[in-house]
């Protein structure tokens, strides 16, 4: 622990400054987010509450990904953790990833009036901001973060990771509800980050 | 113990004079007529008052009776039985007063006038079996036949008489229970994946009391099965779920709040229903891991407020919340305990809520403080964050000298749990002991005693007790007046009062911030105390008893806490327990003393970590420190407990420790 407390400083120059406002990874060369490994969008047919910013909207459409990121970065803790942006959505992180390196979001998105997932990868940034309990993260929130993020030359990742990470997702996954989605995810533990065992047992066995 | 004569500010001279001793009280109620009922039980100690008086005695461990002449004159020159027998309440007695020795025959024993010393007797060397099966210690009734009838009747002496036993031989706490255990893993959908654990035999059994455990962020439901199977093995349920952590502690406390719904309204189902109407839903403690421990008091403060309303059970069935290394992202209003009984334990070496200054949501202590019912904290030297779970790839999660392995740290939680649990949920009797004396004397039998194995313990009743509280420097200002009103006179360096709040970033000793080390309170909390030190001179400090609450004769315990100031200069020249008397004068002007080296070894140092700052050494640990008011009485010390005026904190040379720095709160008098 003593060296993620030595990565935090180096980040944000002191324990106080992990509630500062600028965004743990300004840049692509810092970021913390190496790559996107697996895209795969998803519809339910029941939504779910997204917990993970503070207007708790119902998802009933979105993106499940495997992002490569700085193992380090992620290891768990109490304090306030850097919150995952994708576009304009708070994700919402399943594993810690510390060990594997891959860590397995969800990410909300509205669908397009054709019924698919809003929601273009190709375009989004994925990034680290502030510090910061996901839960109190609301509109104004992201945007200052997204902001932010533009002005010091964030970019999306490029098409062809997307693209590669999308091909490895295959079809739009239809599902009955969340407790389906945590079965799905639970394989996806399984491949990306499979010494998270009791995780993946408990979502493996979601709502059975 | 030179004291020489003081004048006090508001007119009380104090010297050491001795009169009569006080005579002994006899029962009278119906059948017991001319039995006194008195405390005999306890241990020798090195210095004065030269003997405790307790109830809990660890199996293995020798049980003394003692007798202070000076304070039951009656039996100078006489002879008696000493019987040590099972316990019975008052309608057994009533019934069978007949006296049948545990050890095959009592023991005779002769007192002198001498003092309580000489007439203290070895009863039994560590012989007892403290086996209760799932309960805590083995009870027994402590007589002095002074007749030889055999009889317990007029003129003999019993340490027991009524609820509670005259002594409890205590199994080690740490150990298993007698229950075989088993588990169901199973999941009501998503955040609601359960861990049961409960005995084998849960059929045979009728309602059993629910615990449930809340992790932590980064945490997993499944790393608490020492905690599961410990108390499970003592015949609790105990339930630990997938908690919500990620996004905030609200999140997680309604994951609390769901799972134990969850598992009450679904218990004829789940686990093909093995627990159905076993479930004691009036019974429920709720424990909870860093973020899940935060969730859990975020929980109860909802139902508290009304914000959120369970199905299946309601505030008052929340018997107990235990809070492992908790944040306090939500502060004061929020993260509030109200008048739950709350236990907290913190690792000094948690490298995550680290409790450093510069952190205010990882101060764990925030909670406690906010606590207005019994409160308690269990906080062990070198035990970092990820050892209060069992999940070793995880790590430790600490930063600092003399770490305790996982399986210390577990050997000491889980001894400790079992008393905590057990004294709220059954109202066990000597669980109690557990939770206050000073571990460096008393703790679970078979723990970690090695020189890095330090405990603090602290321990408040709360403002519903009936407690008399002399001061907990709440107000006023004035730092000659107590919070009840009294006079407060000192000659201690550089008193001063205010918020237990560190006012800068680090734990570096400046003159600008008083307060240096104290993490009980956030900037907006409103927990109060002092801080003082001596070098190398006598100095005391003392509060006026304020005469409408001078008679003391219905209080038990003298309770104060008290901490050393973390990297002053006056605490790193010597890193040691710090020593100095507590003195009680009446009126009269009659006074004894007590050093409470006499009862462990003194307030401990902080424990010797770095960063946060320069120097070494962590928040101040507060300890709480009672003394039996009637210890003050030995060997004739002549003092009248029922117009009592003054107490007095003397350090120096001359009593104790030649220097130090010490943070003190919550100058009390308790009925328990």
């Amino acid at each position: 622990m003593k060296a993620f407390n030595q990565v935090c400083l180096t980040i944000c120059g002191g324990w106080l400054c992990l509630f500062s406002p600028t965004s743990a990874a300004a840049s692509d060369a810092g970021n913390p987010v190496r790559d996107i490994v697996f895209a795969q969008a998803f519809q339910l047919d029941k939504p779910y509450t997204h917990a993970w910013r503070k207007e708790q909207p119902k998802v009933s459409a979105g993106y499940v990904l495997v992002l490569a990121v700085d193992p380090e970065f992620v290891r768990p803790q109490q304090l306030a953790e850097p919150v995952l942006y994708v576009g304009d959505q708070t994700a919402e992180r399943i594993n810690a990833g510390d060990v594997s390196g891959r860590l397995v979001v969800l990410v909300p998105s509205s669908s397009n009036s054709r019924g698919e997932v809003a929601l273009d990868l190709s375009k989004a940034l994925i990034w680290f901001g502030a510090a910061e309990l996901p839960e109190r993260v609301d509109a104004s929130q992201v945007n200052a973060e997204l902001s932010a993020a533009r002005q010091k030359g964030m970019k999306p990742l490029s098409e062809q990771k997307v693209r590669a990470a999308l091909q490895r997702g295959g079809s739009v996954l239809h599902l009955r509800d969340r407790e389906a989605l945590e079965r799905k995810v639970a394989t996806l533990l399984q491949e990306y980050s499979p010494n998270e065992t009791d995780l993946i047992r408990g979502l493996s066995m979601s709502g059975r | 113990m030179n004291v020489s004569s003081t004048v006090l500010s508001f007119g009380l001279l104090v010297s050491s004079s001795a009169v009569a001793a006080p005579s002994p009280q006899s029962e009278s109620r119906a059948g017991f007529s001319g039995v006194v009922r008195l405390k005999l039980a306890g241990n020798s100690l090195g210095d004065y008052p030269f003997f405790e008086f307790v109830r809990a005695f660890n199996q293995d461990s020798t049980v003394e009776v003692a007798v202070d002449p000076s304070q039951y004159p009656g039996v100078v020159g006489q002879t008696a039985d000493l019987y040590l027998v099972a316990h019975k309440g008052e309608a057994e007695w009533a019934a069978d007063p007949q006296l049948i020795d545990v050890r095959g025959q009592p023991q005779t024993v002769t007192f002198s006038d001498i003092d309580i010393t000489n007439n203290t007797f070895l009863v039994d060397s560590g012989t007892l079996d403290g086996f209760a099966g799932i309960g805590l210690g083995v009870p027994y009734d402590v007589v002095l036949d002074f007749n030889g009838d055999a009889l317990l009747d007029a003129g003999d002496y019993i340490d027991g008489l009524g609820e509670e036993a005259g002594v409890y031989v205590v199994a080690p706490t740490q150990l298993p229970g007698p229950l075989a255990v088993s588990s169901a893993l199973y999941s009501g959908g998503s955040f609601l994946g359960q861990v049961a654990y409960f005995p084998a035999d849960i059929a045979s059994m009728g309602q059993l009391p629910l615990v449930v455990v809340s992790h932590g962020n980064g945490h997993q439901y499944t790393w608490y099965d020492h905690i599961g199977n410990h108390l499970a093995s003592y015949g609790y349920i105990v339930m630990s779920h997938q908690n919500n952590t990620g996004p905030g502690i609200e999140t997680a406390s309604t994951t609390t709040l769901t799972n134990t719904d969850y598992l009450i309204g679904n218990q004829a189902t789940i686990a093909d229903g093995v627990m159905d109407g076993h479930i004691d839903s009036h019974r429920i403690t709720w424990i909870g891991h860093s973020r899940g421990g935060e969730g859990v008091v975020r929980a109860y403060d909802r139902i508290f407020t009304g914000t959120y309303q369970p199905t299946y059970f309601q505030l008052e069935d929340i018997i107990l919340i235990s809070s492992i290394a908790p944040t306090d992202f939500l502060g004061p209003t929020q993260a509030n305990p109200h008048g739950i009984n709350y236990h907290l334990w913190v690792g000094a070496a948690d490298a995550d809520v680290n409790g450093c200054a510069s952190c205010s949501l990882c101060q764990s202590y925030h909670l406690l403080d906010r606590a207005t019912g019994t409160r308690q904290s269990t906080s062990i030297y070198g035990t970092g964050h990820g050892s209060f779970h069992n999940y070793a790839p995880a790590g430790l999660v600490a930063d600092g000298p003399c770490l305790l392995t996982r399986e210390e740290t577990h050997q000491i939680m889980l001894g400790y749990l079992l008393p905590l649990v057990k004294r709220y949920v059954e109202g066990n009797i000597p669980a109690n002991d557990y939770l206050w004396r000073l571990y460096e004397r008393f703790h679970p039998n078979g723990v970690p005693t090695s020189e890095c194995a330090v405990v603090n313990l602290e321990y408040n009743e709360g403002s519903a007790s009936g407690n008399f509280v002399v001061d907990n420097f709440q107000s006023p200002d004035s730092t000659t007046v107590s919070s009840s009103g009294g006079e407060v006179a000192y000659d201690v360096d550089n008193l001063s009062k205010g918020l237990l709040h560190d006012n800068d970033t680090v734990f570096t000793w400046l003159p600008t911030d008083p307060m240096n080390g104290m993490t009980e309170g956030a900037a907006n909390d409103t927990t109060r105390g002092i801080v003082f030190e001596w070098d190398r001179v006598d100095r005391f400090l003392a509060f006026e008893v304020v005469p409408e609450h001078s008679d003391l004769t219905s209080f038990q315990y003298l309770s104060f806490r008290a901490a050393q100031g973390t990297r002053h200069p006056l605490t790193v020249q010597e890193v040691a327990g710090r020593t100095f008397m507590v003195s009680l004068y009446d009126r009269a002007g009659r006074g004894s003393y007590i050093s409470v080296g006499a009862y462990g070894g003194g307030i401990r140092a902080p424990y010797q970590r770095t960063g946060c700052g320069t120097g070494a050494g962590w928040g101040n640990e507060f300890e709480t420190v009672r003394i039996r008011l009637s210890d003050f009485l030995n060997n004739g010390s002549g003092l009248d407990l029922s117009n009592v005026g003054t107490i007095f904190f003397l350090f120096g040379p001359s009593y104790g420790s030649s220097a130090g720095r010490l943070g003190m709160d919550d100058v009390e008098f308790t009925l328990n």
